[in-house]
């Protein structure tokens, strides 16, 4: 409780901070938005000239693409500060959290708001609907919890890669071109992996799950896939994720709280 | 029993030659930077924390407030370990580093005290009484509705000190807080200091550089060199320590260019000399007679050397 | 003459030196946009069952992809962030005074920069892809030059657009929701993202009025089968481009001027 509203008033003055620069703000807000449908238009293109990739038709890859958005922005609304990390140790306002009440990961969480996030999230949310009605899914209320907990574990995913690498700001000066590296995997997932090179399949499945994240998913409610053996993958490498990364953050404050900066 | 009790602590920091991956194996040098410290502070006190850069004053300070864990040597404040039970800790306590602010960049003040209300989970009349307070002695009211990015420094300064004790902690501790001000402000921030600790019973222990924030606060100080306690006790204390010393400036007529003996660190501009002698070794006429000798002496002033150059000519001991 | 404006173009060369680390990691950014946008028209061609799309083949879509990756990478960089750190800065003031046409300073500073990432993060990735895909060999000799040339004007075009948004940007007092704006205008229409006769026909023939397409679609074009006639005609018109934009930068570069003057930096 105590959380959730401090999580509320974060939210609130972070808001209004962003808000400072108006004009910038609502063209950064519409742009993303825009860029968004871009990545539709994209796959608009490609299936002028075919019905098919790799058996995907274009509203099952829209289906894809509009999971993973809706997890990316989710990941960026709520963690998407875990990144910068970074800059906080270097300006050491990182010490200022810790002679406060609250988990230093908390305060972490909500520095800023990424508003960017907010937005995307508005547009992926009406392109994963209108995929699931074109498709023709039928959401029972089984297959809707199973939706949520995957998205779940979606956004647990994005979590963990992307804290993994920020904890290294503990020992690495900067970690920003690192997080892009990762992360630049997470554009691969926009996509049936299967047209990829069966070694890049791979990495995405086990090394840098990304793929567990939007295409496991889709494999299940698209292509009716097993669910047992889906889920039991997207459970178990989410929660195998999620404790490495949540060790290694308490293993990193550990190591700060010895050595400083 | 003492509030804040700081039993044989030290830290070494390991230093790696350089950041780049591929030279690990490089071995660490390793500093001492706070070596074998021990002191209580009890309820109430002004303490003032001296030494010079890199003598290892943020370093308690972060050992003290939880950040950092020390590498030997126990710490209790108020009969909580910090490192170990940082958040309960948390809350009895506010930290202002100098040189960083806690309050949101782009927003005006009274948001960051707004958020920082519900993080300390502060009520609405210790909330009020407390801003009442502070509005009384800074006038806040004119700088809630700024913007932080758009304050003075010493606004600023004023306002990381109020955010620091919205909720009412009973130790505050202020890393270089008057560092960068200009007189007038520092003034104000020492007062206010003053004040708290008087009024509130706040138990305050401040580092700084500036000596005349301790001759202005503290009763008491601690002395710090290299990691290692100096000296502990009331400033008379050190005055006293080195009482038989004096300052000596003379004018000259012609550039001064004499050696002159058992004395130490003759600093010369042209005309112009100062130095100082210990009264067990030389005289003052033994002095005027030696430069007389072979100069004119234009002017000559004797003076019992002040807390800073008791410690610049304290510091300079330490060296040799 | 041009001694003093080479001197800033080694120091913008000299400073991003210092940041090796990154371009790896930007080097394999690239890498991974040529080989996710190569693989998803492999995929096309081969399940359309077609060799032909739109008049080209799988190669030359892949050598486009890629090559056109090639120029992005090089060509965004964020001057426009540069700018309003400059003015935010106030380093501006310094740099007005030296005796040096401002917009073009900027330009150069970024040319250097620009060449390195060329160097170090977009070469290395282009070989590599080089090596997975295969790609169309240029004609003869002089349609390399030309594209060259035409890859430079492209960067004046770019640059004075972008240092106008720049100057928007110290309007707006930020500059990250236009310059955000701004790459996807160009992501979309330049052929950065999709080559632009990929597009259906219908909506080609809207994007070809806009003038975007000159810093990718147009060395391109020319790089991969252009006739010298045609040739020359393109570089005309990149050529009318850059002219009008580095006038838009002139323009806008004086009304940050006079604000300057103004407000004092
Ligand atoms: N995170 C760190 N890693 C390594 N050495 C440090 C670190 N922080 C401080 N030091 C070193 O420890 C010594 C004490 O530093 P500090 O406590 O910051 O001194 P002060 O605050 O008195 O200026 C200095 O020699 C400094 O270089
Ligand atoms: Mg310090």
């Amino acid at each position: 409780m105590y959380y959730i509203s401090l999580y509320y008033t974060a939210f609130k003055y972070n808001l209004k901070s962003l808000y400072e620069y108006r004009f910038d703000f609502w063209v950064g807000i519409i742009t993303l938005m825009i860029m968004q449908g871009i990545g539709l238009m994209f796959l608009w293109v490609i299936y002028q000239y075919t019905t098919a990739l790799s058996g995907w038709s274009l509203n099952e890859v829209v289906f894809i693409y509009g999971f993973q958005q809706v997890v990316h922005s989710l990941y960026i609304t709520f963690f998407g500060n875990v990144t910068g990390l970074e800059q906080l140790i270097k300006h050491g306002t990182f010490d200022c959290y810790l002679v406060r009440p609250a988990f230093p990961l908390f305060q972490l969480m909500i520095t800023k708001l990424n508003i960017t996030g907010f937005a995307g999230l508005i547009v992926s949310i009406i392109l994963l609907v209108y995929s699931v009605y074109r498709i023709g899914l039928q959401l029972n209320l089984a297959k809707f919890v199973a939706l949520m907990v995957f998205l779940t574990t979606g956004v647990l995913i994005y979590f963990s890669l992307s804290l993994i690498v920020s904890t290294c700001a503990f020992w690495l000066t900067r970690t920003m071109r690192l997080q892009q590296l990762i992360f630049d995997f997470s554009e691969f997932t926009r996509y049936p992996i299967d047209i990829f090179h069966s070694g890049l399949q791979l990495v995405l499945t086990v090394v840098i799950p990304f793929a567990l994240a939007s295409y496991y998913p889709a494999l299940f409610f698209v292509k009716e896939a097993a669910f047992l053996e889906i889920s039991l993958k997207i459970l178990g490498g989410t929660l195998l994720f999620y404790v490495i990364s949540y060790r290694f953050w308490r293993f990193g404050l550990k190591y700060y709280h010895s050595t400083g900066t | 029993m003492s509030l804040i009790e700081v039993k044989n602590i030290t830290k070494v920091y390991k230093i790696k030659p350089s950041k780049n991956i591929f030279s690990l194996n490089k071995s660490a040098t390793k500093v001492n930077a706070v070596d074998d410290i021990s002191f209580k502070i009890n309820r109430g006190e002004i303490i003032g924390y001296i030494g010079k850069n890199g003598a290892g004053k943020s370093t308690t300070i972060k050992i003290l407030s939880g950040i950092l864990l020390p590498t030997s040597g126990v710490v209790t404040v108020d009969g909580i370990v910090p490192y170990k039970n940082r958040i309960k800790n948390a809350r009895k306590i506010g930290v202002v580093f100098g040189q960083r602010s806690q309050l949101y960049w782009d927003l005006p003040v009274i948001d960051s005290f707004c958020f920082l209300r519900k993080l300390y989970q502060v009520d609405h009349d210790t909330y009020q009484q407390n801003m009442n307070y502070f509005d009384e002695f800074f006038s806040l009211q004119d700088l809630l509705d700024r913007p932080v990015r758009k304050l003075s420094l010493g606004q600023r300064m004023k306002c990381d000190l109020c955010a620091a004790l919205l909720h009412s902690p009973e130790i505050l501790y202020l890393d270089e807080p008057t560092i960068g001000l200009d007189i007038l402000t520092k003034n104000n921030v020492r007062e206010f200091i003053k004040k708290i600790n008087q009024e509130k019973k706040i138990t305050v222990m401040l580092t700084t550089h500036d000596i005349e924030d301790i001759e202005h606060l503290s009763s008491r100080i601690i002395l710090i060199d290299q990691g290692k306690k100096m000296y502990d006790g009331p400033i008379t204390g050190i005055q006293k320590h080195l009482t038989r010393k004096r300052l000596i400036k003379v004018v000259t007529e012609k550039p001064f260019t004499q050696v002159l003996e058992n004395i130490e660190q003759p600093n010369i501009k042209e005309c112009h000399a100062n130095f100082v002698i210990d009264l067990d070794q030389n005289s003052i006429p033994n002095v005027i007679n030696a430069i007389s000798g072979s100069n004119v002496i234009k002017d000559i002033t004797v003076q019992e050397p002040n807390l800073e150059q008791i410690l610049f000519h304290y510091y300079q001991q330490i060296e040799k | 003459m041009f001694g003093k404006y080479f001197s800033v173009l080694e120091i913008g060369y000299r400073q991003s030196v210092a940041y090796k680390g990154d371009f790896i990691i930007g080097s394999i950014s690239t890498l991974f946009r040529m080989m996710i946008l190569a693989y998803i028209w492999t995929a096309v061609y081969q399940n359309a069952n077609t060799t032909v799309i739109n008049g080209r083949g799988l190669i030359e879509t892949i050598t486009y992809i890629i090559l056109a990756q090639l120029i992005w990478s090089v060509l965004n960089t964020n001057l426009e962030v540069l700018l309003g750190f400059k003015i935010k800065k106030g380093e501006i003031t310094r740099d007005l005074i030296k005796p040096i046409n401002f917009p073009l300073l900027i330009f150069l500073d970024n040319l250097g920069f620009s060449l390195f990432i060329l160097l170090v993060q977009t070469m290395p990735a282009f070989v590599i892809a080089c090596f997975m895909f295969d790609i169309q060999t240029p004609a003869s000799i002089l349609h390399i030059l030309f594209t060259l040339l035409s890859i430079i004007l492209a960067f004046f075009i770019y640059a004075s657009f972008s240092f106008t948004i720049g100057i928007i940007g110290f309007w707006a007092q930020n500059v990250w929701g236009i310059s955000l704006l701004k790459k996807l205008i160009f992501n979309t229409f330049s052929g950065s993202l999709v080559p632009l006769f990929l597009y259906p026909p219908m909506i080609q023939k809207w994007i070809y009025l806009l003038p975007f397409k000159e810093i990718i679609n147009t060395p391109l074009v020319i790089y991969l089968d252009a006739d010298l006639q045609m040739i020359l005609s393109l570089l005309g018109r990149q050529l009318f481009w850059a002219v009008t934009f580095f006038i838009l930068s002139q323009i806008s570069w004086m009304y940050l001027k006079r604000k300057i003057e103004i407000l004092g930096g």
